[in-house]
């Protein structure tokens, strides 16, 4: 089921020299499999692993992540 | 498939491979006519077997089994333990809960039914097998479904 959470975190890795997702893991100190599902929208991260996502990007939380009920009402 | 999905495959056969031979040992000296006192050691010795056997097979072939993936992949296996990896530990042993605490009230069940002491104690046995296996089957489901 995917989360009511969407994400841009692949266009700001991508913006970031591609970095990658075993980079940001190790960045944020989670592990690899997190941010991939994080990432595919099949995980909502916690308030703070989503702050620590928008720090290494230099971003907003806002900007990086939104929410959307309405489509996991639809789902 | 994550590497946590083959190590709960693993414990899943561990798990089985220890439950067999104690089960069928205990189940064998139980029938041979012994008094209920005598039966009711005989399963304690069982649990408490089946216990520490399970637990060694599975953090033994853990490590063996990490140390044969890190060898094979190039990612590190198990460096971190984040949120994903707490929150789907506690929805397995959740299940794992559910499920023990069936085959305990199966038994409690089976004795205000008339039943056999000793069939209180199959019913434990089985029911901990199970909940072992819902326990690995959890984390397979989680982690492969990407929760």
């Amino acid at each position: 089921m995917a989360s009511a959470i969407r994400n841009k975190i692949r266009y700001y890795r991508f913006i970031n020299s591609e970095m990658t997702q075993q980079e940001l893991a190790e960045r944020t100190g989670v592990t690899r499999q997190t941010i991939l599902a994080t990432e595919s929208d099949k995980y909502s991260p916690s308030l703070e692993l989503a702050f620590r996502i928008a720090a290494v990007f230099q971003q907003p939380l806002e900007e990086i992540f939104s929410f959307h009920p309405e489509e996991t009402k639809q789902n | 498939m994550t590497h946590r999905s083959k190590i709960a495959i693993f414990s899943i056969l561990g798990q089985t491979a220890v439950f067999v031979p104690l089960y069928n040992e205990a189940s064998r000296a139980t029938t041979a006519g012994i008094p209920l006192e005598g039966q009711i050691s005989l399963w304690a010795a069982f649990f408490l077997k089946l216990l520490g056997l399970s637990v060694a097979v599975t953090v033994v072939g853990t490590i063996l089994l990490q140390m044969i993936l890190q060898l094979r992949g190039k990612e590190s296996v198990f460096t971190v333990t984040d949120e994903r990896d707490r929150l789907i530990e506690a929805k397995a042993v959740r299940n794992f809960c559910y499920v023990f605490c069936f085959g305990f009230f199966l038994g409690m069940l089976l004795i205000v039914l008339g039943q056999s002491a000793a069939l209180l104690f199959h019913a434990f046995a089985f029911s901990y097998l199970a909940a072992g296996i819902v326990l690995y089957l959890s984390y397979i489901f989680h982690y492969e479904r990407g929760y």
